[in-house]
C-alpha cells in the first residue's frame, strides 16, 4: 500500500512538471528505446552496460538535434555549429587569447591555449544542468526536494546502482554539449532516474516525518503552473 | 609544526594574498569603474572641505549616482587617499587592505573552531579565492562591509566559548559599522542578530545578548535617521527601485510568480556555474576563460565539508550552516544581477566549510588531497592567465577606459586653452554613459569647491563642459580642446578646422576618444 501511495506521489510531482508536455511532445520512439535501455540495463547490468549506454548517448545526442542519422541513405552528420565545438565566438576568443597570452614562451603558448579550452565552456554548461535552480525551473519545488531526498537516500544505500549514476551523468554530459539546448528535452533521457530518486525520496525518513510540508509544495507548484 | 610555526606560515600566505591583491593595482582592472571613481572622488572631496561632491557636509549617504553609497568606505578612505594621492592606489588600497584583514581573521576563527592546520587551510583558499581577489581590486563597500561581519562573527563566537561581555560589545561594533559600509547588511546583521542568538537560546539564555543588540543599534541609529529622511525622500533613489518586484522582468506577472520570484533569486545563488565556473563574469557569456566565485576544484571539498560539517565544526556547525544561509536571503530581494557584489558575506562561510572539508581529505586519504591541490594549483594557474593577462584587456568598456588617459594627455597643454568639452557617450556606438565630470575631478585633483559649485544645468565646472558634441550644431571657438567619444561623426560644419592631437586606445587596442583641438 505504501508502495502504491509513494508512486502516487511520484506521478503528482510529474504531472504538475513541465515535463508532462514534453512527455506527449517527443516522439514515442524515443520513450520505448529509452525504456528498451533501462529494462535491458536493469536485467544484465554489467554484461551489456558500455553497449547501453553507448545507444543512449547516441540517442540523446539525436533527441538534442546535434547528430543525425539518416538509415535509408546511411548518413550520419554532427551539428558541430551548434555545439561548444565549433559555437561562433568561442574558437575566436580562444585565438585571441593565444595572441595576447606572451606572458608565455611560444611553444608553451601553442599548448596552453589550444582547442581544449572548448572544455572550459562546455563545462559551463554541465554545472549549470546540475544546479538546484534548474531543476526546480524543470521538475518544480515539490519535485527537487523529492529528489534531493531520494539522493541523499541512494547514496545511503550499501547496494549501490552506479549505473543510474551513470546513467544520469551521461545524460547531462552530453546534452550541455549543445550550446543553446532547450532544457527539458536535454534531460528528458533522464527521466527513468529522476522517477526513481523521487521515488527513493518518498522512502526517506525526513520525508516522512515533515510530508504535510510538501504537499504545501505541490500547492505551490500548482499555482504557478 | 604547524602548531609551532602557525605565525610563520600565517604571514607568508599573508604576503602571498598581498602581492596577488597589489601587483598592478593600477591596471588591473584597466580604470577605475562608474562606482569606484564616485568613491574615490567624494573622498577626496571630503578630504579636502569636507563635503561631497554635492555640497553635503559630512554625508551619512553619498548621493553618488542616486544609489546613496553608504559612507563608511569613503571616510575610511581618506588617510589612503592623503598618503597615496589621486590615483588608482588611492582608492582601491582600503580594499585591499580588508581583504587582507578577512584572511587574517578567517585564520583566527578557523583556528578558534578547529586549529592551526583548519586556519591556515582557511587562509589559503581565501587567498587563492578568485571572487575575493576580484573584488579586493576594486574599491567595492562590500568587500570592507563583508570583512566588519567577519570581525562581528568572530567575536560572537568568541562570546560563545567565553561569555565575556566585551566581546559582545566589539561584535556589535563591527556589526553596526558593516551597515555603515553596505546596503545589504541592513538586512543581513539583522538576520544573523537573532538567528545566531536564537540558535544557542538553550546554551546561552536570550538575554545575554542585550550588549550585542543594544551596542549594533546605537551604530545605526544615524545611517537609520539618514535612511528615512533623506533617502526616502528622494523620490528618484535608485536603491529603493532595486527591489525585486519592481524588476521590469516582473511586469505583468501574478501575484504568485512575484511574490515566489525571490525564492527562485535565491536557489541562482547556489547555483554551480555561477559558483564555480562563470559568477565572475569577466567575459562575455561562453568564453572559455570565465570563472566562478570559487576554483572548480574546490568543489569536492565543499561537498565533503557540507556532509561532514557537525563532525568537524561540533556545537558550532549550526551557526556556520544558518550563516551561510542566510548570506543570500537580502540579494535575493533584489533585481538586477546574481552575480552581484550584493551577495559577498557568502565567500567566508563558504570557505569555512570547505576548508573543513579538505582536513576531513587530508585526514582520511593523502594521495587524492594531494592531487586536489595539484589541481587547485593548475586551476588557479588558470585564473591567474585570465584575470590578469586577458581581463584587462576586454574590459575596456566595463569600465570607461579612457577618461583618465584622456586628462593625463591633456594635463600638460590644458593651460593654454580656455575651454574644454568633454563628452560623456563613450563605445564604438556611443552606448554608454561616462562620469567624465568625476575622472577629470579626481585625477585632475580639481577644485573640490568648484566641483560643488557647478552648474548642473549646462554641465559646467570652470572651463570644462560635459556634453554630447553634433558638429553641425556646434559653435566652434578659437582655444578650444574636445575629447569626444570613437562614435562621433567625423563631418560636418566646421569640423575641417578642427585638428586631431590624439586618440585614446584602449587596451584592446581599439580606439575609444578623440582629442581635437582649435587654434
Amino acid at each position: 500500500m505504501t508502495n502504491k501511495l509513494d508512486l502516487l506521489k511520484v506521478l503528482l510531482v510529474i504531472l504538475i512538471s513541465p515535463l508532462l508536455i514534453k512527455i506527449f511532445n517527443v516522439s514515442l520512439v524515443y520513450t520505448l528505446v529509452m525504456l528498451s535501455l533501462c529494462c535491458l540495463l536493469f536485467k544484465l547490468k554489467n554484461k551489456i552496460g558500455w553497449l547501453v549506454f553507448l545507444i543512449l548517448i547516441i540517442l540523446n545526442l539525436q533527441l538534442n538535434r546535434l547528430l543525425y542519422i539518416d538509415i535509408n541513405h546511411f548518413k550520419v552528420s554532427f551539428d558541430l555549429e551548434q555545439s561548444f565545438f565549433k559555437y561562433p565566438g568561442i574558437g575566436e576568443s580562444i585565438v585571441r587569447y593565444h595572441q595576447e597570452g606572451l606572458w608565455l614562451p611560444y611553444f608553451l603558448r601553442n599548448i596552453f591555449y589550444s582547442f581544449y579550452l572548448i572544455l572550459f565552456s562546455w563545462f559551463s554548461s554541465v554545472m549549470k544542468m546540475l544546479s538546484p535552480i534548474f531543476w526546480v525551473k524543470t521538475i518544480g519545488f515539490s519535485g527537487i526536494s523529492l529528489m534531493v531526498l531520494g539522493i541523499i537516500q541512494y547514496f545511503k544505500k550499501t547496494k549501490k546502482d552506479y549505473f543510474v549514476v551513470g546513467w544520469f551523468l551521461l545524460i547531462m554530459i552530453t546534452s550541455s554539449l549543445r550550446v543553446l539546448g532547450d532544457s527539458l528535452t536535454s534531460i528528458y533521457l533522464a527521466l527513468p532516474v529522476i522517477i526513481y530518486w523521487l521515488y527513493l525520496g518518498c522512502k526517506n525518513e525526513i520525508f516522512r516525518k515533515y510530508q504535510i510540508y510538501w504537499y504545501i509544495l505541490v500547492l505551490l507548484d500548482i499555482f504557478l503552473k | 609544526m604547524i602548531k609551532k610555526y602557525f605565525w610563520i606560515f600565517l604571514t607568508i600566505i599573508l604576503i602571498f594574498a598581498g602581492v596577488l591583491r597589489i601587483i598592478n593595482l593600477d591596471k588591473n582592472p584597466p580604470h577605475l569603474g562608474n562606482d569606484e571613481i564616485s568613491i574615490a572622488y567624494d573622498s577626496y572631496s571630503i578630504r579636502m572641505t569636507g563635503k561631497d561632491e554635492y555640497g553635503k557636509w559630512l554625508p551619512l549617504s553619498f548621493i553618488s549616482h542616486r544609489d546613496y553609497k553608504a559612507p563608511l568606505y569613503a571616510y575610511l578612505n581618506i588617510p589612503f587617499n592623503y598618503i597615496f594621492g589621486n590615483n588608482e592606489y588611492g582608492v582601491r588600497m582600503l580594499s585591499v587592505v580588508s581583504s587582507l584583514v578577512a584572511i587574517l581573521i578567517l585564520a583566527l576563527l578557523s583556528r578558534f573552531l578547529g586549529g592551526e592546520k583548519l586556519a591556515l587551510l582557511a587562509a589559503l583558499l581565501l587567498t587563492l579565492n578568485p571572487k575575493n581577489i576580484f573584488v579586493s581590486r576594486m574599491s567595492y563597500e562590500a568587500n570592507l562591509a563583508s570583512t566588519l561581519v567577519l570581525l562581528g562573527v568572530y567575536f560572537v563566537f568568541l562570546f560563545r566559548e567565553k561569555t565575556k561581555n566585551w566581546y559582545l560589545l566589539l561584535a556589535g561594533l563591527f556589526m553596526g559599522f558593516s551597515i555603515w559600509a553596505y546596503h545589504t547588511q541592513k538586512g543581513l546583521v539583522p538576520l544573523l542578530l537573532v538567528v545566531l542568538p536564537w540558535l544557542t537560546r538553550k546554551e546561552i539564555k536570550l538575554r545575554k545578548w542585550w550588549i550585542l543588540w543594544v551596542t549594533t543599534l546605537l551604530i545605526i541609529i544615524p545611517i537609520g535617521w539618514d535612511f528615512l529622511n533623506v533617502q526616502m525622500k528622494d523620490p528618484y533613489n535608485r536603491a529603493s527601485s532595486q527591489i525585486w518586484y519592481k524588476s521590469a522582468s516582473l511586469e505583468n506577472k501574478n501575484f504568485l510568480e512575484v511574490a515566489t520570484d525571490p525564492i527562485y533569486r535565491y536557489f541562482d545563488h547556489f547555483s554551480f556555474d555561477i559558483l564555480f565556473t562563470r559568477g565572475l563574469e569577466m567575459f562575455p557569456k561562453n568564453e572559455p576563460f570565465n570563472f566562478g566565485w570559487f576554483l572548480i576544484f574546490s568543489l569536492p571539498i565543499l561537498i565533503i565539508g557540507l556532509f561532514n560539517l557537525k563532525k568537524i565544526y561540533e556545537k558550532y556547525y549550526s551557526w556556520i550552516v544558518m550563516w551561510w544561509l542566510l548570506c543570500p536571503i537580502v540579494p535575493s530581494l533584489t533585481s538586477g544581477e546574481v552575480a552581484s557584489v550584493r551577495n559577498l558575506a557568502f565567500v567566508i562561510p563558504t570557505i569555512l566549510i570547505m576548508s573543513g572539508g579538505f582536513l576531513i581529505l587530508i585526514k582520511k586519504n593523502k594521495i587524492i588531497s594531494v592531487v586536489l591541490v595539484i589541481l587547485i594549483l593548475i586551476n588557479f594557474v588558470f585564473f591567474g592567465a585570465a584575470y590578469y593577462v586577458h581581463f584587462p584587456k576586454a574590459s575596456g568598456d566595463n569600465f570607461q577606459y579612457g577618461y583618465k588617459q584622456a586628462w593625463m594627455f591633456i594635463k600638460p597643454i590644458v593651460n593654454n586653452y580656455d575651454k574644454v568639452v568633454i563628452e560623456p557617450r563613450f563605445g564604438i556606438n556611443g552606448q554608454f554613459v561616462g562620469l567624465p565630470r568625476l575622472y577629470f575631478g579626481y585625477f585632475g585633483a580639481f577644485d573640490a569647491k568648484a566641483m560643488q559649485q557647478r552648474d548642473d544645468k549646462l554641465s559646467k565646472i570652470d572651463k570644462y563642459w560635459i556634453r554630447n558634441v553634433d558638429w553641425n550644431e556646434e559653435i566652434i571657438e578659437p582655444k578650444t580642446l574636445y575629447v569626444v567619444s570613437i562614435s562621433n561623426p567625423k563631418a560636418g560644419n566646421g569640423f575641417e578646422t578642427l585638428e586631431l592631437l590624439t586618440t585614446i586606445i584602449k587596451p584592446d587596442n581599439t580606439p575609444q576618444f578623440l582629442i581635437y583641438k582649435t587654434n
